[in-house]
């Protein structure tokens, strides 16, 4: 493991958690007025992401496609039996705690040390899958990369 | 000036198209994309000492998820030192004055659950995070890679995922404040 290389990543950690910090997407109130329907506060971060990236996104994979920047591999996403149930166990999780996986770990960062209530579990739960994908799932797991 | 950028939460429009350019360009660097998610298995992984942290068989061709050479092959532990970057972040946000940072509970949390005792709070955010490591496992990604990077990238699955899970939280906030009597 080097150093070097693994440096860069801890850089863009911090200017993601940063990024999604001051956007209010790591406060619990904020995702649950979010739900709520009271605030449209983070449709519009996670909206306007999608806006943006989406054309960059598609522009690169045709430039791609006719030479242009060399061996950018496009991930494909297979619906697996476990996507769509997973993402409701999911909702429910983030609905609850007000946190997806990322703001678990900046929440800690910042003070509210009660997150590390969330992040255990979140480690549990990635256990529990992994034992039960192994005893009952017979499916190959799709993955975030 | 300075409580706009530190203080203060940012405006959508600045956000949100931030984080957008901040996936392409890291696509663009990694060639890979990013979850958040999976730095946690990523974490249980390095601690285990497994080799390859991703499970990505590189010299199997049938493997939809054996990738070309990356930079990021070569930074097996990538996805633990992004989640290390996360907690930094969080520091740097308390040591600008970020608002509502450095108390111990979450804001907007103990207002919700005012009814109920602090253990009890802890209890909750402890098996929502179960769920939530549970989920996303399942799930394959979460607000990162399935709303973010998948849509972005016009990933089907992504997108019903997506759905699905901002369904069922709004079902649960509107379920929480009713049985909450909020």
């Amino acid at each position: 493991m080097s150093l070097r290389r693994h440096l860069p990543y801890l850089v863009w950690g911090l200017g993601f958690g940063f990024i999604i910090a001051r956007a209010g997407a790591v406060r619990f109130d904020f995702i649950r007025d979010m739900f709520l329907l009271k605030s449209f506060q983070l449709y519009g971060v996670i909206g306007g992401a999608i806006v943006v990236a989406l054309p960059l996104f598609w522009l690169l994979q045709s430039r791609g496609a006719s030479g242009g920047p060399r061996g950018l591999h496009w991930p494909h996403r297979r619906l697996t039996p476990g996507t769509l149930p997973g993402a409701a166990v999911f909702g429910l999780g983030w609905s609850v705690t007000g946190t997806c996986p990322g703001p678990a770990v900046v929440q800690i960062g910042e003070g509210h040390w009660v997150a590390l209530a969330t992040v255990a579990g979140i480690f549990l739960g990635n256990m529990a899958y992994e034992e039960a994908h192994r005893r009952w799932f017979h499916w190959r797991p799709d993955s975030c990369a | 000036m300075q409580d706009a950028l530190f203080v203060q939460a940012w405006p959508w429009w600045v956000a949100g198209p931030l984080i957008g350019l901040y996936a392409v360009a890291f696509f663009v660097f990694a060639r890979r994309n990013l979850g958040a998610s999976s730095g946690f298995p990523a974490v249980i992984e390095a601690l285990r000492g497994v080799d390859d942290p991703s499970h990505v068989d590189l010299s199997n061709p049938d493997d939809p998820l054996a990738l070309p050479k990356s930079p990021s092959d070569t930074a097996p532990r990538w996805r633990v030192w992004w989640l290390a970057g996360l907690l930094g972040a969080g520091l740097l946000d308390w040591a600008l004055g970020g608002k509502d940072t450095g108390s111990l509970e979450l804001p907007g949390f103990v207002e919700t659950f005012h009814a109920l005792p602090f253990w009890a709070h802890l209890a909750l955010l402890g098996a929502g995070g179960v769920l939530i490591g549970f989920g996303t496992r399942m799930s394959g990604g979460c607000t990162s890679g399935h709303a973010i990077f998948g849509i972005s990238q016009r990933q089907l699955p992504s997108l019903l995922a997506t759905l699905v899970f901002f369904a069922v939280g709004m079902a649960t906030a509107f379920g929480v404040r009713w049985l909450l009597g909020a």
